[in-house]
Protein backbone atom coordinates (compact mmCIF):
# COMPACT_ATOMS: atom_id res chain seq x y z
CA UNK A 1 0.00 0.00 0.00
CA UNK A 2 1.19 3.42 -1.22
CA UNK A 3 1.35 6.10 1.46
CA UNK A 4 -0.76 8.85 1.34
CA UNK A 5 -0.11 11.49 4.17
CA UNK A 6 2.61 11.31 6.78
CA UNK A 7 2.05 13.14 10.45
CA UNK A 8 5.63 13.29 12.28
CA UNK A 9 5.90 14.49 15.86
CA UNK A 10 3.14 16.69 15.83
CA UNK A 11 2.13 19.32 18.58
CA UNK A 12 -0.71 21.69 18.82
CA UNK A 13 -0.87 24.16 22.18
CA UNK A 14 -3.86 26.35 22.29
CA UNK A 15 -3.12 28.67 24.63
CA UNK A 16 -1.14 26.85 27.23
CA UNK A 17 -3.10 24.09 27.11
CA UNK A 18 -1.48 21.21 25.18
CA UNK A 19 -3.81 19.38 22.73
CA UNK A 20 -1.66 17.16 20.35
CA UNK A 21 1.58 15.99 21.36
CA UNK A 22 4.61 14.13 19.68
CA UNK A 23 1.39 12.36 17.37
CA UNK A 24 3.49 10.68 14.63
CA UNK A 25 1.08 8.23 11.72
CA UNK A 26 0.57 7.34 8.26
CA UNK A 27 -2.06 6.61 6.02
CA UNK A 28 -1.96 4.84 3.27
CA UNK A 29 -4.12 4.10 0.09
CA UNK A 30 -6.41 1.30 0.53
CA UNK A 31 -6.54 1.72 4.21
CA UNK A 32 -8.93 2.74 6.97
CA UNK A 33 -7.77 4.27 9.79
CA UNK A 34 -9.66 4.67 12.84
CA UNK A 35 -9.41 7.61 15.48
CA UNK A 36 -10.70 6.67 18.61
CA UNK A 37 -10.50 8.97 21.77
CA UNK A 38 -12.51 10.81 24.62
CA UNK A 39 -14.59 14.27 23.89
CA UNK A 40 -11.49 16.71 23.79
CA UNK A 41 -9.22 14.12 22.98
CA UNK A 42 -7.90 16.36 20.38
CA UNK A 43 -9.15 14.03 17.27
CA UNK A 44 -11.15 16.78 15.90
CA UNK A 45 -8.28 19.16 15.99
CA UNK A 46 -6.17 16.67 14.13
CA UNK A 47 -8.40 15.75 11.54
CA UNK A 48 -8.06 19.87 10.99
CA UNK A 49 -4.38 20.21 10.91
CA UNK A 50 -4.37 17.32 8.28
CA UNK A 51 -7.43 19.36 6.46
CA UNK A 52 -4.59 22.09 6.52
CA UNK A 53 -7.47 24.27 8.45
CA UNK A 54 -5.24 24.96 11.60
CA UNK A 55 -1.77 25.10 12.00
CA UNK A 56 0.72 22.70 14.32
CA UNK A 57 2.27 24.52 16.94
CA UNK A 58 5.32 21.73 16.14
CA UNK A 59 5.79 18.83 13.82
CA UNK A 60 5.10 18.37 9.95
CA UNK A 61 2.38 16.88 8.33
CA UNK A 62 3.36 15.90 4.83
CA UNK A 63 0.98 14.77 2.20
CA UNK A 64 2.54 12.45 -0.66
CA UNK A 65 0.52 13.75 -3.29
CA UNK A 66 1.62 17.64 -2.98
CA UNK A 67 4.95 17.20 -1.17
CA UNK A 68 3.61 19.79 1.44
CA UNK A 69 1.21 20.45 4.51
CA UNK A 70 -1.13 21.42 1.71
CA UNK A 71 -3.58 18.34 1.02
CA UNK A 72 -4.12 17.45 -2.16
CA UNK A 73 -7.23 18.69 -4.20
CA UNK A 74 -8.65 15.13 -3.98
CA UNK A 75 -8.89 15.14 -0.60
CA UNK A 76 -12.51 15.27 0.95
CA UNK A 77 -13.16 15.76 4.17
CA UNK A 78 -16.34 16.49 6.22
CA UNK A 79 -16.89 17.52 10.17
CA UNK A 80 -20.42 16.67 10.47
CA UNK A 81 -24.03 18.40 10.07
CA UNK A 82 -23.56 21.34 11.77
CA UNK A 83 -20.57 22.43 9.47
CA UNK A 84 -22.55 22.21 6.52
CA UNK A 85 -24.17 26.17 5.86
CA UNK A 86 -27.68 26.22 6.61
CA UNK A 87 -29.08 28.85 4.01
CA UNK A 88 -28.18 27.47 1.34
CA UNK A 89 -30.59 25.04 -0.48
CA UNK A 90 -30.24 21.25 -0.78
CA UNK A 91 -29.80 20.94 -4.63
CA UNK A 92 -27.70 24.44 -4.23
CA UNK A 93 -24.84 22.50 -2.30
CA UNK A 94 -25.51 19.30 -4.23
CA UNK A 95 -24.04 20.85 -7.22
CA UNK A 96 -20.85 22.80 -5.79
CA UNK A 97 -19.92 19.74 -3.49
CA UNK A 98 -20.48 17.20 -6.11
CA UNK A 99 -19.01 19.48 -8.36
CA UNK A 100 -22.13 18.91 -11.55
CA UNK A 101 -21.92 14.59 -10.96
CA UNK A 102 -24.79 14.67 -8.49
CA UNK A 103 -28.03 16.18 -9.07
CA UNK A 104 -31.17 16.87 -6.49
CA UNK A 105 -34.67 18.93 -7.07
CA UNK A 106 -34.80 19.77 -3.33
CA UNK A 107 -35.36 23.38 -2.75
CA UNK A 108 -35.02 23.41 0.41
CA UNK A 109 -32.69 24.81 2.91
CA UNK A 110 -29.92 22.62 4.64
CA UNK A 111 -31.34 24.32 7.42
CA UNK A 112 -34.57 23.21 7.55
CA UNK A 113 -33.18 19.16 7.07
CA UNK A 114 -33.35 16.96 10.13
CA UNK A 115 -29.62 16.71 11.37
CA UNK A 116 -29.59 13.11 10.39
CA UNK A 117 -30.78 14.25 6.82
CA UNK A 118 -28.14 16.70 6.79
CA UNK A 119 -25.42 14.26 7.99
CA UNK A 120 -26.12 11.90 4.83
CA UNK A 121 -26.11 14.99 3.06
CA UNK A 122 -22.79 15.90 3.96
CA UNK A 123 -21.91 12.26 3.13
CA UNK A 124 -23.78 11.62 0.15
CA UNK A 125 -22.48 14.81 -1.97
CA UNK A 126 -18.87 14.42 -0.86
CA UNK A 127 -18.69 10.49 -2.15
CA UNK A 128 -20.28 11.62 -5.32
CA UNK A 129 -17.44 13.38 -6.12
CA UNK A 130 -15.72 10.65 -8.42
CA UNK A 131 -11.87 12.28 -8.05
CA UNK A 132 -11.38 11.34 -4.10
CA UNK A 133 -8.32 9.61 -2.97
CA UNK A 134 -7.69 10.64 0.57
CA UNK A 135 -11.02 11.01 3.14
CA UNK A 136 -11.22 12.58 6.72
CA UNK A 137 -14.40 12.22 8.44
CA UNK A 138 -15.07 13.50 11.90
CA UNK A 139 -17.83 11.20 13.85
CA UNK A 140 -19.35 10.07 10.12
CA UNK A 141 -21.83 7.93 11.54
CA UNK A 142 -23.29 11.02 13.96
CA UNK A 143 -27.07 11.18 13.45
CA UNK A 144 -27.56 8.85 10.58
CA UNK A 145 -30.28 6.19 10.90
CA UNK A 146 -29.66 2.16 10.48
CA UNK A 147 -30.23 2.15 6.79
CA UNK A 148 -27.84 5.55 6.41
CA UNK A 149 -25.22 4.12 8.74
CA UNK A 150 -25.10 0.81 6.95
CA UNK A 151 -24.64 2.82 3.38
CA UNK A 152 -21.55 4.96 5.42
CA UNK A 153 -20.16 1.08 6.19
CA UNK A 154 -20.36 -0.14 2.97
CA UNK A 155 -19.58 2.68 0.76
CA UNK A 156 -16.60 3.16 2.82
CA UNK A 157 -15.16 -0.73 2.50
CA UNK A 158 -15.68 0.18 -0.60
CA UNK A 159 -14.42 2.39 -1.56
CA UNK A 160 -11.41 1.23 0.16
CA UNK A 161 -10.74 -1.87 -1.92
CA UNK A 162 -10.66 0.87 -5.13
CA UNK A 163 -7.62 2.43 -3.02
CA UNK A 164 -9.27 5.45 -1.22
CA UNK A 165 -7.72 5.91 2.55
CA UNK A 166 -9.69 6.67 5.25
CA UNK A 167 -9.13 8.09 8.66
CA UNK A 168 -12.28 8.23 10.40
CA UNK A 169 -13.02 9.75 14.09
CA UNK A 170 -16.07 7.88 15.73
CA UNK A 171 -17.05 7.52 19.22
CA UNK A 172 -19.23 4.18 17.90
CA UNK A 173 -17.04 1.69 18.02
CA UNK A 174 -19.01 -0.94 16.39
CA UNK A 175 -19.21 1.11 13.64
CA UNK A 176 -15.51 1.36 13.48
CA UNK A 177 -14.93 -2.31 14.23
CA UNK A 178 -14.55 -4.68 11.44
CA UNK A 179 -13.96 -1.78 9.31
CA UNK A 180 -10.58 -0.48 10.09
CA UNK A 181 -7.16 -1.84 9.27
CA UNK A 182 -5.46 -0.18 12.13
CA UNK A 183 -6.70 1.92 14.94
CA UNK A 184 -4.90 5.26 16.51
CA UNK A 185 -6.14 5.49 20.15
CA UNK A 186 -5.83 9.30 21.46
CA UNK A 187 -4.90 9.14 24.99
CA UNK A 188 -3.65 12.61 26.47
CA UNK A 189 -2.84 13.99 23.69
CA UNK A 190 -0.71 10.99 22.35
CA UNK A 191 -1.66 8.58 19.75
CA UNK A 192 -1.35 4.72 20.24
CA UNK A 193 -1.64 2.81 17.20
CA UNK A 194 -2.95 -0.91 17.15
CA UNK A 195 -3.39 -2.56 14.15
CA UNK A 196 -6.86 -4.80 14.00
CA UNK A 197 -4.82 -8.38 14.32
CA UNK A 198 -3.32 -7.07 17.38
CA UNK A 199 -6.66 -6.06 18.72
CA UNK A 200 -8.58 -9.32 17.74
CA UNK A 201 -6.94 -12.87 15.58
CA UNK A 202 -11.04 -12.71 14.24
CA UNK A 203 -13.17 -9.80 13.12
CA UNK A 204 -12.75 -7.08 15.89
CA UNK A 205 -16.04 -6.63 17.49
CA UNK A 206 -17.03 -3.24 20.14
CA UNK A 207 -16.06 -4.84 22.74
CA UNK A 208 -12.60 -5.29 21.44
CA UNK A 209 -11.98 -1.86 20.81
CA UNK A 210 -12.95 -1.22 24.45
CA UNK A 211 -11.14 -3.54 26.20
CA UNK A 212 -8.10 -2.57 23.81
CA UNK A 213 -8.82 1.37 24.90
CA UNK A 214 -9.34 0.05 28.43
CA UNK A 215 -5.83 -1.56 28.72
CA UNK A 216 -4.08 1.15 26.62
CA UNK A 217 -5.75 3.90 29.52
CA UNK A 218 -4.26 1.66 32.30
CA UNK A 219 -0.72 0.89 30.93
CA UNK A 220 1.14 3.68 32.66
CA UNK B 1 -14.96 16.51 -11.82
CA UNK B 2 -15.13 20.58 -12.27
CA UNK B 3 -14.46 22.45 -8.54
CA UNK B 4 -16.44 24.88 -7.74
CA UNK B 5 -14.98 28.36 -8.32
CA UNK B 6 -14.31 30.45 -5.30
CA UNK B 7 -16.42 33.05 -6.36
CA UNK B 8 -19.24 30.33 -7.15
CA UNK B 9 -19.12 29.01 -3.86
CA UNK B 10 -19.61 32.42 -2.14
CA UNK B 11 -22.09 33.67 -3.75
CA UNK B 12 -24.04 30.85 -2.98
CA UNK B 13 -22.69 30.34 0.59
CA UNK B 14 -22.66 33.62 2.06
CA UNK B 15 -23.98 35.95 -0.14
CA UNK B 16 -24.43 39.74 1.04
CA UNK B 17 -27.77 40.40 2.56
CA UNK B 18 -30.71 40.15 0.21
CA UNK B 19 -32.37 43.21 1.39
CA UNK B 20 -29.26 45.48 0.87
CA UNK B 21 -29.46 43.99 -2.88
CA UNK B 22 -32.55 44.81 -3.08
CA UNK B 23 -31.90 48.73 -2.01
CA UNK B 24 -29.23 48.31 -4.61
CA UNK B 25 -31.36 47.69 -7.01
CA UNK B 26 -33.72 49.85 -5.99
CA UNK B 27 -30.87 53.01 -5.90
CA UNK B 28 -29.80 51.91 -9.48
CA UNK B 29 -33.54 51.81 -10.76
CA UNK B 30 -34.24 55.70 -8.87
CA UNK B 31 -30.79 56.95 -10.54
CA UNK B 32 -31.75 56.03 -14.10
CA UNK B 33 -35.60 57.77 -13.62
CA UNK B 34 -34.15 60.49 -11.48
CA UNK B 35 -31.76 60.95 -14.57
CA UNK B 36 -34.43 60.73 -17.34
CA UNK B 37 -36.42 63.52 -15.65
CA UNK B 38 -33.57 66.17 -15.39
CA UNK B 39 -29.71 65.67 -16.08
CA UNK B 40 -27.89 65.45 -12.79
CA UNK B 41 -30.61 65.05 -10.77
CA UNK B 42 -28.99 61.88 -9.22
CA UNK B 43 -26.20 62.65 -7.81
CA UNK B 44 -26.91 62.07 -4.41
CA UNK B 45 -27.57 58.42 -5.16
CA UNK B 46 -24.43 57.98 -5.35
CA UNK B 47 -23.87 58.66 -1.54
CA UNK B 48 -26.62 56.71 -0.69
CA UNK B 49 -24.68 53.81 -2.36
CA UNK B 50 -21.74 54.28 -0.69
CA UNK B 51 -23.34 54.52 2.62
CA UNK B 52 -25.23 51.18 1.91
CA UNK B 53 -21.88 49.47 0.38
CA UNK B 54 -20.32 50.03 3.89
CA UNK B 55 -22.85 47.43 5.40
CA UNK B 56 -22.80 45.08 2.47
CA UNK B 57 -19.43 44.58 1.92
CA UNK B 58 -19.14 44.07 5.84
CA UNK B 59 -19.74 40.11 5.20
CA UNK B 60 -17.28 38.43 7.77
CA UNK B 61 -14.85 35.80 7.17
CA UNK B 62 -13.97 34.20 10.42
CA UNK B 63 -17.14 33.14 11.82
CA UNK B 64 -18.34 30.88 9.22
CA UNK B 65 -15.12 29.59 8.63
CA UNK B 66 -14.76 28.28 11.90
CA UNK B 67 -18.45 27.40 11.88
CA UNK B 68 -17.10 24.54 8.82
CA UNK B 69 -19.17 26.77 6.31
CA UNK B 70 -16.33 27.37 4.28
CA UNK B 71 -14.56 23.96 4.42
CA UNK B 72 -14.90 22.70 0.93
CA UNK B 73 -13.71 26.38 -0.46
CA UNK B 74 -10.55 25.81 1.72
CA UNK B 75 -9.55 22.18 1.28
CA UNK B 76 -6.60 22.14 -0.80
CA UNK B 77 -6.87 25.61 -2.02
CA UNK B 78 -5.28 28.75 -1.94
CA UNK B 79 -6.22 30.65 0.76
CA UNK B 80 -5.31 34.01 -0.76
CA UNK B 81 -7.57 33.17 -3.90
CA UNK B 82 -10.39 32.54 -1.45
CA UNK B 83 -9.99 35.39 0.31
CA UNK B 84 -10.04 37.77 -2.95
CA UNK B 85 -13.06 36.05 -4.04
CA UNK B 86 -14.88 36.82 -0.97
CA UNK B 87 -14.14 40.34 -1.10
CA UNK B 88 -15.35 40.27 -5.03
CA UNK B 89 -18.51 38.58 -3.98
CA UNK B 90 -19.34 40.75 -0.89
CA UNK B 91 -18.17 44.32 -2.78
CA UNK B 92 -20.23 42.93 -6.23
CA UNK B 93 -23.39 44.36 -5.55
CA UNK B 94 -22.70 47.71 -4.56
CA UNK B 95 -20.44 47.93 -7.43
CA UNK B 96 -22.61 46.91 -9.76
CA UNK B 97 -25.40 49.53 -8.95
CA UNK B 98 -22.21 52.01 -8.39
CA UNK B 99 -22.18 51.41 -12.25
CA UNK B 100 -25.63 51.55 -12.98
CA UNK B 101 -25.75 54.60 -11.60
CA UNK B 102 -22.83 56.11 -13.34
CA UNK B 103 -24.05 54.59 -16.63
CA UNK B 104 -27.27 56.63 -16.11
CA UNK B 105 -25.76 59.85 -15.53
CA UNK B 106 -23.17 58.95 -18.64
CA UNK B 107 -26.17 58.56 -21.19
CA UNK B 108 -28.37 61.46 -19.72
CA UNK B 109 -24.76 63.51 -20.15
CA UNK B 110 -23.95 62.04 -23.48
CA UNK B 111 -20.42 62.27 -21.72
CA UNK B 112 -18.36 59.39 -19.47
CA UNK B 113 -16.97 62.03 -17.03
CA UNK B 114 -19.57 61.86 -14.33
CA UNK B 115 -19.23 61.66 -10.92
CA UNK B 116 -19.30 57.65 -10.68
CA UNK B 117 -16.66 57.35 -13.53
CA UNK B 118 -14.40 60.33 -12.70
CA UNK B 119 -10.98 59.00 -10.70
CA UNK B 120 -12.82 60.09 -7.18
CA UNK B 121 -15.97 58.07 -7.74
CA UNK B 122 -14.07 54.63 -8.89
CA UNK B 123 -11.30 56.00 -5.43
CA UNK B 124 -15.02 56.27 -3.42
CA UNK B 125 -16.87 52.73 -4.29
CA UNK B 126 -13.21 50.76 -3.53
CA UNK B 127 -13.06 52.46 -0.34
CA UNK B 128 -16.36 51.78 0.97
CA UNK B 129 -16.21 48.20 -0.03
CA UNK B 130 -12.74 47.26 0.98
CA UNK B 131 -11.95 49.31 4.30
CA UNK B 132 -15.76 47.22 5.79
CA UNK B 133 -14.79 43.87 4.36
CA UNK B 134 -11.15 44.18 5.79
CA UNK B 135 -12.44 45.41 9.15
CA UNK B 136 -15.15 42.61 9.42
CA UNK B 137 -12.96 39.68 8.48
CA UNK B 138 -12.10 38.76 11.85
CA UNK B 139 -15.78 39.93 12.71
CA UNK B 140 -19.81 40.26 12.95
CA UNK B 141 -21.12 41.02 9.51
CA UNK B 142 -22.18 44.96 9.71
CA UNK B 143 -19.41 45.91 12.42
CA UNK B 144 -17.29 47.55 9.85
CA UNK B 145 -19.87 49.50 8.32
CA UNK B 146 -21.48 50.33 11.75
CA UNK B 147 -17.87 51.41 12.70
CA UNK B 148 -17.09 53.85 9.97
CA UNK B 149 -20.82 55.27 9.91
CA UNK B 150 -20.07 55.84 13.90
CA UNK B 151 -17.10 57.38 13.33
CA UNK B 152 -18.68 59.97 10.45
CA UNK B 153 -21.56 60.62 12.26
CA UNK B 154 -19.41 61.86 16.16
CA UNK B 155 -17.09 63.55 13.71
CA UNK B 156 -20.22 65.64 11.80
CA UNK B 157 -21.74 66.03 15.33
CA UNK B 158 -17.93 67.50 16.49
CA UNK B 159 -18.42 69.79 14.05
CA UNK B 160 -14.90 68.53 12.56
CA UNK B 161 -16.03 67.88 9.37
CA UNK B 162 -18.81 70.24 8.07
CA UNK B 163 -16.67 73.18 8.30
CA UNK B 164 -13.53 71.92 6.16
CA UNK B 165 -15.81 70.04 3.96
CA UNK B 166 -17.88 73.45 2.95
CA UNK B 167 -14.50 74.97 2.31
CA UNK B 168 -13.38 71.93 -0.18
CA UNK B 169 -16.93 72.68 -1.66
CA UNK B 170 -16.29 76.42 -1.85
CA UNK B 171 -13.04 76.43 -3.35
CA UNK B 172 -11.17 72.81 -4.60
CA UNK B 173 -7.94 74.20 -4.70
CA UNK B 174 -7.93 73.99 -0.95
CA UNK B 175 -7.69 69.95 -1.53
CA UNK B 176 -4.20 71.16 -3.28
CA UNK B 177 -3.13 73.04 -0.82
CA UNK B 178 -3.91 71.10 2.46
CA UNK B 179 -3.32 67.19 0.12
CA UNK B 180 -2.98 65.43 4.12
CA UNK B 181 -5.79 67.06 5.57
CA UNK B 182 -8.03 66.38 1.83
CA UNK B 183 -7.48 63.28 2.39
CA UNK B 184 -8.41 62.54 5.97
CA UNK B 185 -11.44 64.44 5.18
CA UNK B 186 -11.82 62.02 2.53
CA UNK B 187 -11.58 58.75 5.04
CA UNK B 188 -13.85 60.56 7.72
CA UNK B 189 -16.40 61.06 5.48
CA UNK B 190 -16.27 58.89 2.19
CA UNK B 191 -20.29 59.12 0.51
CA UNK B 192 -19.21 63.18 0.06
CA UNK B 193 -16.12 62.11 -1.89
CA UNK B 194 -17.79 61.92 -5.52
CA UNK B 195 -19.17 65.22 -5.25
CA UNK B 196 -16.18 67.20 -4.59
CA UNK B 197 -13.24 68.11 -6.53
CA UNK B 198 -9.87 66.96 -5.77
CA UNK B 199 -6.36 67.00 -6.97
CA UNK B 200 -4.94 63.94 -8.88
CA UNK B 201 -3.35 62.75 -5.73
CA UNK B 202 -5.70 62.31 -3.26
CA UNK B 203 -7.97 59.72 -5.30
CA UNK B 204 -5.21 57.74 -5.87
CA UNK B 205 -4.18 57.64 -2.33
CA UNK B 206 -7.68 56.25 -1.61
CA UNK B 207 -7.39 53.75 -4.00
CA UNK B 208 -3.93 52.55 -2.44
CA UNK B 209 -5.71 53.03 1.25
CA UNK B 210 -8.46 50.65 0.23
CA UNK B 211 -5.80 48.13 -1.66
CA UNK B 212 -3.81 48.50 1.37
CA UNK B 213 -7.08 47.43 3.62
CA UNK B 214 -8.20 44.33 0.91
CA UNK B 215 -4.08 43.13 1.55
CA UNK B 216 -4.48 43.52 5.23
CA UNK B 217 -7.63 41.42 5.26
CA UNK B 218 -6.52 38.55 2.79
CA UNK B 219 -3.60 38.78 5.16
CA UNK B 220 -5.61 37.51 8.09
CA UNK B 221 -7.56 35.22 6.09
CA UNK B 222 -4.35 33.39 4.86
CA UNK B 223 -2.67 33.30 8.24
CA UNK B 224 -5.72 32.50 10.45
CA UNK B 225 -6.34 28.78 12.18
CA UNK B 226 -9.96 27.44 11.16
CA UNK B 227 -10.40 25.54 14.46
CA UNK B 228 -14.23 24.26 14.47
CA UNK B 229 -15.93 26.83 17.54
CA UNK B 230 -15.99 25.01 19.98
CA UNK B 231 -12.55 23.56 19.54
CA UNK B 232 -9.34 25.38 21.84
CA UNK B 233 -12.33 27.93 23.53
Amino acid sequence: MTEALRVSRLEKLYGGRVVLRDVSISVHHGEVLGLIGANGAGKTTLLRILAGFVRPSRGRVEWKETGSPVPPLSTGYFAGAPTLPPRVRVRTWVRLVSGGTASCDDRRPIASLSRGSRQLLGLSTLFARADLGVVLLDEPWEGLDPDASRWLTDTVARRRSEGMAFLLSSHRLHDLAGLCDRYAFLLDGRVILRDAVAISPSAVRGEDLLAAFDRIRCTP
Amino acid sequence: MRSPSAVSFFRAVSPPAAPLIVVFGVLAVGAAVLEDVESGASDWVLASIALVQLFASSTGFTRPATRGHYDTILLGRSRVSAALAHFAVSAAPGVAAWIACGASQALATGSARVPAFLPAGWATILLVSAIPWAASVRSSPFLGGALWLLLSVSLVVSGRVLGPLGRLHAAPSWAAEHPLEAFGLGLAFPVAIPSLEWPPGVPAAFAATAALAVAGGVAIVARADYSLAEEGA
